[in-house]
């Protein structure tokens, strides 16, 4: 039998996607064809890194296959020298007579000539491809070398540069030039820049701002992913997001916290983040926020003074239902009562306008994914604007609480100072700070209340997660039809037909198994749910509690993973229920659960092995069960 | 609404229009020729691998098309290979490289993928001998060529 032998080499390439480099290397003593593929395969993708075992081998090896390199990621570190001269010529074919000293390389930036080594640009002839793919990672390295390499290789399709805090001295940073790097590398897809040790040039942002308002339109660069600091545009000075405009056809933006002056800018300016990508980048499908970052998804805008008459009409009616003999004087201040009454009014009334759409203007319009990390800041208005615009929608991460200091929230547009000031600076709430909050329409952070709106108007989400805030019985309920029909119903949720992917947590005391019966219900309605996450949720998994809820629709047919049931488990349940969920749900093949020792009279007993041993649990169709000890 | 696929061996197969249209070769072909009825003649492929590719697109008729960007969600990344796809894949080795190829025709990417997963864990872990053991592949290199490939390629013994 030959059948390898039949094999189209693409196949066999493919075949090689999963190998690791010690199994390619084996494959290559197998045979010639085999040899071939695999060879391309394992020097397409090299890894400089001097303080490798092996290393100097890898750079051999290398140096007599230029030819097949596509991607290089160079990790720097101290031993430098070596590296230097093997790097031009792996890259470069630039073998020169005297060894090369990196210091001699001039710093290009400001005079932006090019570097020496621009010339060799194909060093190994026309029929070779360029190289695509560039990754460096390091700290110690000597930045005018770094970027003599780096600005040589303009037919870059994928760029990634890393300045972890390696505990050097901090002076040595990374200059950034953003313009630089979107004009050598016109074919540039993917652009990534992270890490502490980088800052961004400021004064050539000013000039650049000035050259913008003059010159016509702009060529749009064809970068579709970006990954970057959020420092980039938050500290006081011009806004250096300039090069932004060119970023017309950016897909994908990730967004880090790391950079190390962060907490030092004294003066934020978060919606300028929000609002540069808003206005340049409308092709963006995807946002993913990591760690701590202000970025403001919806602009608020300024009422003007015209329409806040309604407002204070709203605020005087309020008081003259207290008032009896007083006069009415938008000055004096509120009890607690009304004024926490009044506040619910004006955000029932902004929930109204949200929902209309009056007050957004559109944004992101074709955004699928948006996650947020850590210290997110998304906002009510937020929340409900993206469920009525994003139609789009698939993927939403929302893992972590939204930050509740109140620091944040206070943060006004920068036009408006007086109004900021006297907001921000008094303590005791007048009523014309709230009528001036309204005005400036101060964003606050979201609640269950808006995350159930939410849920009501956005159909086509994918994939949710929800793990940042916990739905009590009350904020499921659909008020409406349980105040006409007495009985509590929950309020459906638009994306019952889509959804494929839940991690909730539900919390629904245990007093009340009416309760649980009706949200395992609800659970059911997901007709397309594959994967299942209650991991911290109290909602109980047993019959008695109605979990046979589940099968109310189609869910029987899709499921295939519950990465967690919520815990309480009693012994006799916890088999049961485990055969149960395999004989009802086909596709099922991960069931995750807690783990509680019983205590059976008076001593604790380790049922989990008996559970384990049972001949019908190791049988059934389930095959990956986890336990998690509590 | 059902087509008639041909295998080489001149066998038809009846199958459903939605199982038919996992295979994007087919699909296509059913949008060029309209609303005819005629069948579908795929000359490379034999009936029973036809058989086995039917049944695993009847299996998996109704996972969402992948596209590309959307698989983005970590779970869905993993190498493991589902239980019944695994069941499936279990052939003599010579249904496995035509169940490959034959998903390569008729460009059906995740039986594909899981054919070319299922080749990659069995050359996992193994040393050539046993590669070309398992595969029953001539070794058709001189003991110098298979020197100097190790010399030079010892590095990635450790990676």
């Amino acid at each position: 039998m030959s059948a390898p032998r039949l094999i189209p080499a693409e196949v066999i390439a493919l075949i090689f996607t999963t190998l690791a480099p010690k199994d390619l290397y084996r494959c290559m003593l197998v045979s010639r064809l085999w040899h071939e593929v695999a060879e391309a395969r394992l020097y397409s993708n090299v890894t400089l890194n001097s303080s490798f075992q092996s290393h100097d081998l890898l750079v051999q090896a290398v140096k007599t296959r230029k030819c097949l390199l596509r991607r290089v990621e160079w990790i720097s570190n101290n031993d430098h020298r070596v590296l230097t001269a093997d790097l031009l010529d792996i890259l470069f074919d630039y073998r020169p007579d005297e060894p090369i000293d990196p210091f001699r390389f001039s710093n290009d930036n400001e005079t932006k000539t090019t570097s020496p080594l621009a010339q060799l640009v194909f060093p190994h002839g026309p029929d070779c491809p360029a190289l695509m793919h560039f990754s460096f990672s390091g700290g110690n390295e000597r930045w005018q070398f770094l970027d003599s390499v780096l600005y040589s290789l303009t037919t870059l399709t994928t760029l990634n540069l890393a300045f972890p805090d390696d505990g050097g001295a901090i002076e040595r940073l990374y200059l950034v030039d953003m313009e630089r790097i979107l004009t050598t590398f016109p074919r540039l897809k993917e652009l990534s820049i992270v890490g502490w040790r980088h800052f961004y040039p400021r004064k050539a942002a000013v000039a650049l701002e000035g050259r913008d308002e003059t010159t016509g339109p702009r060529v749009q660069h064809c970068l579709e992913s970006f990954t970057f600091d959020a420092a980039l545009g938050c500290s006081q000075e011009p806004p250096q997001f300039g090069f932004f405009r060119r970023l017309g056809n950016l897909k994908k933006v990730t967004i880090m916290s790391e950079y190390f002056d962060y907490e030092n800018s004294c003066s934020r300016r978060p919606w300028a983040l929000g609002r540069t990508l808003r206005q340049y980048c409308p092709k963006l499908e995807s946002i993913d926020v990591k760690g701590s970052v202000e970025f403001w998804l919806f602009d608020l805008p300024i009422l003007p003074s015209d329409q806040i008459r309604h407002i204070t009409a709203l605020v005087e009616e309020t008081l003259s239902t207290n008032q009896s003999d007083f006069s009415v004087d938008l000055e004096q201040e509120m009890t607690g009562e009304d004024e926490a009454r009044l506040i619910k009014q004006l955000q029932e009334q902004e929930v109204g306008e949200l929902l209309k759409g009056r007050t957004a203007e559109p944004f992101f319009p074709q955004l699928k994914t948006l996650l947020l990390g850590k210290d997110h800041w998304l906002s009510a208005q937020d929340l409900l604007s993206l469920g009525v615009q994003a139609q789009f929608l698939t993927r939403l991460e929302v893992r972590f609480p939204v930050v509740q200091s109140s620091r944040p929230w206070d943060v006004y547009e920068r036009r408006a100072p007086a109004a900021a000031m006297r907001a921000t600076h008094s303590s005791i709430p007048t009523i014309d700070t709230l009528v001036e909050n309204r005005r400036l329409q101060k964003r606050r952070p979201f609640t269950t209340r808006d995350l159930k709106l939410f849920l009501q108007l956005c159909s086509s989400l994918r994939f949710l997660s929800l793990t940042g805030c916990s739905f009590s019985f009350e904020d499921l309920i659909d008020t409406s039809t349980t105040a006409t029909t007495g009985t509590p119903v929950i309020q459906r949720w638009a994306c019952e037909e889509t959804l494929e992917t839940l991690d909730v947590i539900f919390n629904i005391p245990a007093t009340n198994p009416e309760a649980h019966r009706l949200v395992w219900k609800h659970l059911g309605r997901f007709s397309r749910l594959r994967s299942l996450t209650l991991s911290q949720s109290v909602l109980i998994p047993s019959f008695q509690y109605g979990v046979d809820g589940l099968l109310e629709g189609q869910m029987g047919k899709s499921l295939e993973e519950i990465r967690q049931l919520p815990e309480w488990w009693k012994e006799q349940d916890r088999r049961q229920l485990m055969l149960w969920f395999a004989r009802n749900f086909a596709r099922l093949r991960i069931l995750g659960m807690k783990h509680i020792d019983d205590v059976v009279d008076g001593q604790r007993r380790d049922t989990l092995s008996e559970f384990l041993d049972d001949e019908e649990v190791k049988q059934c169709s389930i095959r990956h069960v986890f336990i998690e000890d509590k | 609404m059902t087509v008639i696929l041909v295998s080489s061996d001149n066998q038809d197969f009846k199958v459903d229009k939605e199982v038919a249209e996992r295979s994007i070769l087919i699909k296509n072909m059913l949008e060029d020729v309209g609303e005819s009825d005629s069948p579908i003649p795929l000359p490379n492929v034999t009936a029973a691998v036809l058989t086995k590719v039917i049944e695993y697109c009847e299996h998996h008729r109704n996972d969402p098309i992948q596209v590309p960007e959307e698989t983005d969600d970590p779970r869905k990344r993993s190498n493991d290979i589902e239980e019944w796809d695994m069941k499936f894949m279990q052939v003599d080795q010579e249904m496995l490289f035509e169940i490959i190829l034959a998903a390569n025709y008729l460009d059906i990417k995740p039986l594909l993928d899981v054919g070319c997963k299922t080749v990659a864990n069995i050359i996992k872990g193994k040393t050539p001998e046993e590669i070309r053991k398992a595969f029953n592949i001539v070794n058709d290199f001189t003991p110098e060529e298979e020197a100097q490939i190790k010399k030079e390629n010892e590095w990635a013994e450790d990676r």
